[in-house]
């Protein structure tokens, strides 16, 4: 037996012996208590026994003296009642007596005595009940009393004798009983000290063995704890997923690498799942197979198979799929190995995984990779190739059968240079020399190689000296096929140059002779040319040529100048046809060509056309020829078709610019030219624009104006109507009969009419046009006009008036009786119908000088003839008014209308005459000035008031309007001279000093005087020209 | 009855003539005549006539200046005043009979109506 084990017997058979022992004693105990317990209960019992039996014998005592009681007093009083008192005493004397019987029933010598008692009880009762009976038959004497009296005293001592003998009987019975039951409680408790004691004894011996056992076994478990955290931790810091199993395979532990690689978490799988519910079961069946083929024998796949290589003591190592919690995926490497017993049985099995899927995605991206780059060489377009220090292939990549069109194997051993293009080998030599002496990477050398078949291929050639290369040893070519790339880049070349031209150009006929020479230059043709289409005639006719030097183009270019091609004919004509590019490749063999024997003679072999499209019209046609017979690809017409796409973009677009410039011009012009005031504002009424009739019109420059609102130049009065206006038109759009008053920077007002129309843009308005017509003058003229019509109304309504009125009256017969009045009344009328008549022409006449409807009859007059006959008009005025007139006129030519100055001067002569007082002096007189011929008529009549001066020569506008009637005047005489005189080119004017007479002077510029008879002259004082 | 006695200031004199034997063959009233505004006011206060007409466009004094004198006077102010003008352009008339004339006739007249046009005005009973 194992030391452990002995020890643990021996350790079981003392705690055993310790609490037997301590049970026996303690039983023990319990019947020694039991006993006591029962004696007290039972003497416990006797006492209240004991107890009663005393109540009732004293109980009884006291009513057997309470009935003696009754009695006595009933025998002294003889009162009734007392008798009930007596009888119920008696009564319950005799029921306590019964239960006295029967509670000594057990006990002889009370019962004895109880008999004894019950005779003296009897005995007792029946004395007093015989007494009483005397009491009531005899009645109470005193002998009776006293005999009675000790009679019943006897007889009651002998019951209390009795009864206390009872009592003490009973008495000493309860204190024998007491005295035995103390005895036995006292040996019961020494008996229970004693085995308590003895049990305490044994149970601490018990105790002690336990606690020095459980001592043992916690430092034992405390020490195995210890160990298991420390296995744990290592389990769980483990990188490994660790998994132990029972033999049959239930999961004992689960670590945490375990927890964090599955997903799961140990209390999801210990206990519940083997390992074979973390593989992927199809890789699980395919693991069997293997192991049961190399077990030769069948094992089920699951935890078995798992097992089976470690079960024979080898460490199995394997890489698995795993499936997650989350049931994605990862690549582990699995190790099994088994747990075995001392026996050497297997305990179970410790599975370790670890996560390999990163060691997987590097190994799948490098195979990858691998496989790539092994595409690249194979697939890619350019040739890599791997040459020793000599020269020689040592590799050639795949794409050498596409670019060289050799096989691999016919290259490899083979010099490089044998591929290259003679011409180029001294710079291919060079270019390797360079590559071998320095490590690294050439500079890309463009060498021409050459094909299988013979032809070559324009290759770039980038070399990486490898040569220090342990494996390579050599240098590494990188070779290109760049034909194309050299292709496209000369296109490029020829339409980046037609841009370029077309950039500068001004237009398409002088940048004509660029575009040839950048098509020849750029393609290596020699010769190019352009014809251009007249839409009229519908035919090509030449424009220009260009050619490199070398060619004599005379005959060509004479023969050119003549050429009409018409539509299909020749190249050319067959490209306008056709709107796209054509090429001839052997112009000796094309049967339509134009001009075939001077393009022979100057030996040019292709030709190749392309038009040119503006807006889906060809409009030209590009044509370039060639020395050499060339090969001309869809491309290369491609390509001038874009070129001459190109050219036909620039052509519409120079004339949609040009069309917009002169459309820009042409708004321009009719916007700083239009009487019109425009002008762009912006909302918040800044001004935007304006044309230079603002400038005119409000006197500010432009500079002023532009720093202004439109508020600025309005007139004060018109503000809150501008503003009204303007929110109205931004409101909604547009305003048209608007009317402001502008103010001039010099305070003049400017009367506008016109509309507001507004833009908008993405935010609302954005700015408004408002278009104005200075309306100042006309509105003037129309304030005019009214009170022209307003005056010649009321000038005309006068005399109608009188005629009216006195016609009225005559008609009326109101004057048949009175023919004075009638006739008075015929001479109004027609005094006032002359007057009329006067007035009508006189408006006509001004009416007609003034708006040149009468033509003035211009003559050379003799100036002193006109005055003369002026004055002879009017002597016979002058004699009837009693006016003496001096006439002193000058002496030479004037130029004007005879009639008209007739007029003027009779008209002038005729007012000084009726404004003169009889026998008064006036006088014409003509002179001679630097400036013409002044003519003077004064009169010393009443003159003219200064206010009236200025407005005289005014319509309707006499000093007084009385005048006229009595004058016989119409107010537009003087309206009539100014008229007159102004169509001459003239002036008049009026000095008058009121109360002393006027002086008028009329001067007419055309005047050549006669300077022998220039009278003296007279200087007219300041003379006031009319306004 | 003494007739109603009307004042004709105009500076027409063959308008002031017409109008006034036209409104005392035809309608009967005693007339008083004056040829400037000036001449009038005298007349009217020296007169207290019962009605004026008077004319518009005249020199020196214009009828309205003359109006308003003859209303600043209180011996005149009560005295109705038609006005008898050539002056027919609605908006004219609109002025002068804003001044406060009792009536504003125009010229030419009917020399036949003009007394009945008178009293119609000033509410006389018709002559």
């Amino acid at each position: 037996m194992p030391p452990q084990e002995r020890r643990a017997g021996t350790f079981r058979a003392a705690t055993a012996l310790a609490f037997l022992s301590g049970m026996a004693i303690i039983v023990l105990m319990g019947w020694l208590s039991y006993r006591a317990t029962t004696t007290l209960v039972e003497n416990s019992s006797w006492i209240s026994h004991t107890q009663e039996v005393l109540s009732n014998l004293h109980e009884l005592q006291s009513r057997l003296e309470r009935a003696e009681s009754a009695q006595g007093r009933y025998l002294l009083t003889g009162n009734e009642s007392f008798l009930a008192t007596f009888q119920d005493d008696v009564e319950t004397s005799g029921v306590l007596y019964e239960r006295l019987v029967r509670l000594t029933s057990d006990n002889a010598e009370q019962q004895v005595r109880l008999r004894d008692l019950r005779g003296s009880i009897d005995s007792k009762i029946e004395h007093m009940k015989g007494t009483m009976q005397i009491r009531r038959t005899a009645g109470m004497t005193p002998e009776i009393q006293q005999r009675v009296s000790l009679e019943g005293k006897r007889r009651m001592e002998i019951i209390h004798a009795q009864l206390s003998g009872m009592a003490a009987a009973e008495t000493q019975l309860l204190a024998a009983r007491t005295a035995a039951q103390r005895r036995s409680a006292e040996n019961s408790l020494r008996s229970i000290f004693v085995g308590g004691i003895l049990a305490l004894l044994f149970v601490g011996l018990a105790g002690l063995v336990l606690q020095s056992d459980v001592r043992k076994r916690q430092s034992v478990e405390r020490r195995l704890q210890r160990t298991t955290a420390l296995q744990r931790a290592i389990l769980n810091s483990a990188n490994y997923a660790i998994i132990s199993t029972g033999s049959e395979g239930t999961i004992f532990s689960f670590n945490s690498a375990a927890e964090q690689l599955f997903g799961y978490h140990s209390s999801q799988v210990v206990g519940r799942l083997t390992p074979a519910a973390l593989h992927d079961p199809v890789e699980m069946d395919r693991y069997a197979e293997q192991v049961s083929r190399f077990f030769g024998q069948h094992i089920a796949p699951g935890f078995e198979a798992l097992v089976a290589k470690a079960k024979l003591g080898t460490i199995d190592e394997n890489e698995w799929i795993y499936t997650r919690s989350d049931g994605s995926h990862f690549s582990g490497l699995l190790s099994t190995s088994a747990m075995h017993d001392e026996d050497g049985s297997v305990t179970g099995y410790v599975f370790i995984v670890s996560d390999i899927t990163r060691r997987k995605e590097a190994e799948l991206a490098k195979s990858q990779i691998e496989r790539r780059y092994r595409a690249l060489l194979q697939n890619s377009s350019d040739m890599v190739g791997i040459i020793d220090p000599a020269g020689h292939l040592q590799y050639i990549s795949p794409a050498v059968e596409r670019l060289l069109e050799f096989e691999v194997q016919e290259l490899i051993g083979r010099e490089i240079f044998d591929l290259i293009h003679p011409a180029d080998i001294d710079a291919a030599r060079d270019a390797f020399d360079e590559m071998g002496m320095h490590p690294g990477y050439s500079q890309p050398q463009e060498l021409r190689l050459r094909k299988a078949n013979g032809e070559h291929v324009v290759t770039e050639i980038v070399g990486n000296n490898l040569l220090h290369d342990e494996v390579l040893h050599g240098i590494v070519l990188n070779v290109r096929d760049i034909s194309e790339r050299n292709r496209v880049r000369a296109q490029l070349e020829v339409q980046n140059a037609v841009a370029r031209v077309l950039a500068d150009a001004v237009n398409l006929d002088q940048s004509i002779p660029e575009i040839l020479q950048a098509l020849c230059n750029n393609l290596d043709w020699e010769l190019s040319e352009f014809w251009a289409v007249d839409p009229e005639q519908n035919i090509l006719a030449f424009n220009f040529a260009w050619s490199l030097p070398g060619f004599d183009l005379r005959s060509f270019l004479d023969i050119s100048q003549h050429t009409r091609i018409h539509p299909g004919e020749g190249l050319a004509g067959r490209v306008w046809q056709r709107a796209g590019a054509i090429h001839v490749a052997d112009i000796s063999h094309e049967e339509n060509f134009v001009r075939r024997t001077e393009v022979e003679a100057l030996s040019l072999k292709t030709a190749v056309g392309f038009p040119i499209r503006s807006r889906e019209a060809v409009i030209g046609v590009f044509t370039l020829f060639s020395l050499r017979t060339r090969h001309v690809d869809e491309e290369l017409l491609s390509m001038l078709n874009t070129v001459g796409a190109q050219i036909g973009q620039f052509i519409a677009r120079k004339r949609a610019e040009q069309q917009i410039s002169e459309s820009e011009d042409r708004y321009h012009y009719l916007f700083e030219n239009s009487a019109d005031l425009i002008l762009t504002f912006a909302p918040d009424g800044s001004i935007l624009h304006l044309n230079a009739t603002w400038l005119r019109t409000l006197g500010y420059s432009r500079e002023d104006l532009m720093k202004m609102r439109i508020f600025d130049i309005v007139a004060p009065e018109d503000q809150e109507s501008c503003q009204a206006l303007i929110e109205h038109a931004l409101t909604t759009g547009s305003l048209n009969k608007v009317e402001l008053t502008f103010k001039t920077r010099d305070g003049r007002l400017v009367i506008v009419e016109g509309s507001i129309n507004c833009r908008y843009g993405v935010a609302g308005v954005e700015y408004c046009n408002a278009i104005f017509q200075d309306v100042t003058k006309r509105r003037e003229v129309d304030r005019m006009k009214n009170e022209f019509i307003s005056v010649v109304s009321h000038e005309l309504r006068t005399p109608l008036t009188s005629i009216r009125g006195s016609l009225g009256l005559l008609a009326g017969g109101a004057l048949r009786k009175d023919p004075e009045k009638a006739e008075r009344m015929l001479d109004i009328a027609l005094k006032n119908t002359e007057r009329l008549v006067r007035l009508i022409n006189d408006i006509l006449d001004i009416e007609k000088i003034e708006s040149g409807k009468i033509s003035l009859d211009i003559q050379p007059l003799d100036a002193a003839d006109l005055v003369m006959q002026a004055s002879a008009t009017m002597h016979a005025m002058a004699d009837a008014n009693h006016v003496r007139m001096e006439v002193r006129p000058a002496r030479g030519t004037v130029y004007a209308d005879r009639d008209r100055m007739l007029q003027t001067l009779t008209n002038l002569l005729s007012n000084a005459i009726k404004f003169s007082p009889p026998e008064n002096r006036i006088s014409i007189i003509s002179e001679p000035r630097d400036t013409g011929l002044l003519i003077r008529v004064r009169d010393q009549g009443r003159g003219i008031p200064h206010h009236k001066l200025q407005t005289i020569f005014e319509r309707f506008q006499q000093v007084d309007a009385s005048d006229s009637r009595d004058k016989g005047g119409t107010g537009l005489g003087l309206a009539i001279c100014r008229s007159i005189v102004q169509q001459h080119g003239g002036a008049i004017w009026v000095d008058s000093t009121e109360g002393l007479g006027s002086e008028f002077f009329v001067l007419l510029p055309r005047f050549q005087p006669e300077n022998s008879s220039v009278l003296p002259t007279h200087t007219a004082p300041n003379p006031v020209l009319p306004s | 009855m003494q007739p109603k006695r009307i004042l004709i200031i105009d500076d027409d004199d063959d308008i002031r003539e017409v109008a006034a034997l036209s409104l005392e063959t035809i309608g009967g009233y005693q007339v008083l005549t004056a040829p400037s505004g000036s001449v009038g006011l005298t007349i009217a206060v020296a007169q207290q006539p019962d009605a004026i007409l008077l004319d518009v466009m005249m020199p020196d004094m214009d009828g309205p200046t003359t109006f308003q004198k003859l209303q600043a006077q209180p011996s005149t102010a009560h005295i109705p005043v038609i006005f008898l003008t050539a002056k027919v352009q609605p908006s004219e008339r609109a002025r002068f009979a804003g001044l406060g004339a009792v009536a504003v006739l125009p010229k030419p007249f009917d020399p036949l109506t003009l007394a009945s046009e008178v009293a119609n005005a000033l509410g006389w009973p018709s002559a």
